[in-house]
């Protein structure tokens, strides 16, 4: 691989042994998968800082790591809880302690303490720009809606990303690498984020490791595409898709030189067979939305909709949203939600949260990507409902 | 004496016991971060330890988390000498160049048939060879 004299130096330990290593797995990753040169990066999202997904081994590593600074923009994924409702959550005290060591360690590495698995709603990527993200809902989100580059970046190479400010010129940043193979033609009517993410999954589950070109979906608001991205990311390791009418890369003349080797028709018992596995709804003991977390709009719509329910929830019923859109919720929705026992929370998200300490064994949830990772990784009995349902559910007790 | 080329993807010399994974092997989940020890249940090698051997394995697989383990097992003192690879994946290479463990990939597929658990071998991560002694 080709470097600058300024990369070279890095390597050689001129700023350090912390860049030194950070370089060298840089230059290391991009040797063995062919890249020729690094490229400037201008937004880093470092993914895996949850206590509980890594644990003592990922802490002391963020420790030593703390010692030097980022040298690009950097905001954070979810930690395992909410920073200032962390006590009312059962977060045992010394889940406590190790996660805010891990958020001091950030903090001194000067990354933003965004702790939100969006991103896109704290600074939205511009068409043709270079990121290293992580959070699998995010890179396709980057790549298909906003038309950034980056790769599907894992927790420890998010954080040498964000300390060189570049990433080696490989996948999804060269151009042509970002041709769809397969064609998925949506036969299946999506008319809201339920079945938007179970659309995804399917086609995450077809496509595999691919590129697809997805056509035929008539309703194209941002809750659709993101739960679009968000069930894709959790049963795929695709990085990119493209959605007619939506994704800026597409144009006349890339669709008609299109190498298509395969066509997927997606109809509406292809979902039903995977909404079949979540069916369970009574009994629920927790009703969860903001998987992923919510945009100011989704937070105000459900609002309105909670308004038409007289007294405060039977089941209850968590919100989860970043912090930067919890500032931003006005002070009366968020009184009329504290009066209905609807509770708003942030930072956190329940995939990586200690789920185990908070007595949630029966969930009802919109998102097929939470439903998956708690039945899979928490052991949770997962049902999924449209968002209204959700609602209701909530406030009435019984399905 | 054999000898197998492969590609250096992270420098240094070893020499030590052979542990073979036929299987690919998730670093998250698969080996107790405190010890070392093959913790999953359906591995053809579970039960033994990675704590100073030359592993070898076709490529890893699972969580990024890996990387951080493999850093964890060696601050523990409990990381293999080596990796061995037919083709290395991320959070290998990661987890490797991190906690300074010589790794080699590309090695010939065959190497599988001639190398078993418990054979010595020297392994020159400047040269990228794999000489087995015995």
């Amino acid at each position: 691989m080709y470097l600058t004299k300024e990369e070279e130096a890095i390597l050689s330990g001129e700023l350090g042994p912390e860049y030194q290593k950070a370089m060298k797995v840089l230059v290391k990753l991009g040797d063995a998968l062919g890249a020729e040169k690094l490229i400037r990066i201008v937004h880093a999202h470092i993914s895996g800082i949850s206590y509980q997904n890594i644990g003592d081994a990922g802490l002391e590593f963020l420790e030593e790591y703390s010692k030097v600074k980022v040298r690009v923009y950097a905001t954070s994924n979810p930690i395992g809880f909410d920073m200032k409702l962390w006590s009312e959550m059962n977060i045992p005290e010394s889940f406590y302690r190790k996660q805010m060591r891990i958020v001091s360690a950030l903090k001194r590495m000067g990354v933003e303490q965004t702790f939100t698995c969006t991103p896109y709603y704290i600074r939205k990527p511009s068409v043709g720009e270079h990121l290293a993200w992580g959070e699998s809902n995010a890179v396709l989100y980057a790549n298909s809606i906003c038309g950034a580059r980056t790769n599907r970046e894992g927790g420890p190479s998010t954080v040498f990303a964000a300390l060189i400010g570049k990433v080696p010129c490989m996948g999804m940043h060269v151009e042509s690498y970002r041709t769809p193979r397969v064609l998925i033609k949506v036969e299946a009517p999506i008319e809201n984020s339920l079945h938007a993410g179970v659309l995804g999954y399917t086609i995450g589950l077809y496509v595999k490791d691919r590129i697809s070109l997805i056509t035929n979906i008539r309703r194209r608001r941002e809750d659709i595409v993101k739960a679009i991205c968000a069930g894709l990311g959790t049963s795929s390791s695709s990085p990119l898709f493209f959605i007619e009418k939506i994704s800026p890369e597409i144009s006349e003349t890339k669709l008609k030189h299109m190498d298509i080797t395969e066509r997927v028709e997606i109809e509406p018992h292809d979902l039903e067979n995977i909404m079949d596995k979540y069916s369970f709804r009574a009994n629920a003991d927790a009703v969860f939305l903001g998987c992923p977390h919510l945009s100011y709009n989704e937070i105000i719509e459900i609002f309105n909709y909670i308004s038409k329910f007289e007294g405060t929830t039977k089941i209850p019923l968590t919100l989860v949203t970043s912090r930067k859109v919890f500032n931003e919720i006005p002070e009366n929705v968020k009184l009329e939600f504290r009066k209905k026992n609807v509770k708003l929370i942030c930072d956190t998200c329940f995939v990586v949260a200690p789920l185990k300490h908070m007595d949630v064994r029966r969930l009802v949830t919109n998102s097929i990507k939470q439903a998956y990772y708690l039945a899979n990784i928490h052991g949770v009995k997962v049902g999924l409902c449209k968002t209204r349902e959700c609602i209701k559910l909530a406030f009435k007790g019984e399905a | 004496m054999l000898k197998f080329k492969g590609r250096v993807l992270v420098e240094g010399i070893a020499k030590g016991e052979v542990l073979v994974s036929k299987d690919p092997i998730s670093f998250l989940g698969d080996i107790d971060p405190e010890t070392g020890i093959i913790i999953r249940r359906d591995s053809d090698i579970q039960g033994l330890t990675i704590k100073d051997k030359i592993l070898i394995f076709p490529h890893g697989k699972g969580s990024t988390v890996g990387s951080y383990i493999i850093y964890r097992l060696k601050k523990r003192g409990c990381a293999p000498k080596a990796i061995l690879n037919l083709r290395s994946d991320p959070v290998v290479i990661i987890g490797c160049v991190i906690s300074e463990i010589p790794l080699l990939d590309m090695l010939p597929k065959e190497i599988f048939e001639k190398i078993r658990t418990g054979n010595e071998v020297v392994v020159d991560a400047y040269k990228g060879e794999v000489i087995i002694l015995k």
